[in-house]
């Protein structure tokens, strides 16, 4: 299994497209956090890509998507979460969590300066964040 | 709004003032890191299961996904 450590080089990140923070297992993908028993998601210090080898042990249990949080470039227009404008998800977010259940302090993240949500909602989104598990629906 | 401290496991082999040569300490490091990519992998705190906002129910995404939708890819 291979590692690769992202490159914080800030040139690089310049090129580096919008992210999608909540995104598929899926080769390539950035690893970005784990949910804890707390369902609050604890972010890697070091964020890593992904290999075939990550995603089939982690297809083997329950779906990755209610265990992870996973990143990868944001598909605009070709998601259905797309308004025309913006990520819907950020949104239905913060209707969904309660304001009380908000974190003060923002993860240590990785993404930030690609992140889509970020870059619509700036911090607040960050407070919220943690708090997102990508696959609600419930087993069975 | 301060920043989070890191308190996540971490992995040390401390050698004191040995230095393995560099190709080696590569490698060794490199396998590290997979094995810790591999247990990874299969955690499972089932938090999913424990979290219920009140909102949940009303999220009104199809199958309640909140990530990434690219057609025709369905959520599940
Ligand atoms: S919303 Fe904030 S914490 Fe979450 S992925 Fe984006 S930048 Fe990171």
């Amino acid at each position: 299994m291979s590692v690769k450590p992202l490159r914080a080089d800030s040139a690089e990140r310049r090129r580096k497209p919008t992210l999608c923070p909540s995104s598929r297992c899926a080769e390539g993908a950035i690893l970005l956090g784990v949910v804890g028993s707390d369902a609050q998601v604890q972010f890697l210090n070091q964020p890593v890509r992904i290999d075939a080898e990550f995603v089939d042990i982690a297809h083997q249990g329950r779906r990755p998507e209610k265990r992870f949080r996973f990143s990868s470039p944001c598909a605009t227009n070709a998601c259905r979460h797309w308004t025309g404008s913006r990520c819907g998800v950020i949104d239905e977010v913060f209707d969904s969590v309660p304001e009380t259940h908000r974190i003060e302090t923002r993860p240590r993240c990785a993404i930030r300066e690609q992140c889509r949500w970020h870059r619509q909602e700036g911090d607040a989104a960050c407070g919220a964040c943690p708090l997102v598990i990508t696959d609600l629906m419930v087993d069975g | 709004m301060g920043y989070e401290k890191g308190t996540g496991s971490l992995f040390v082999a401390d050698l004191g003032g040995f230095k393995l040569p560099a190709e080696l300490e590569r490698e060794v490091a490199g396998k590290i890191q997979a094995t810790v990519m591999r247990a990874l992998a299969t955690v499972d705190f089932r938090g999913d299961i424990v979290r219920r906002f009140p909102g949940d129910s009303k999220i009104k995404f199809p199958d309640h996904t909140l990530g990434i939708w690219v057609e025709p890819e369905i959520p599940r």
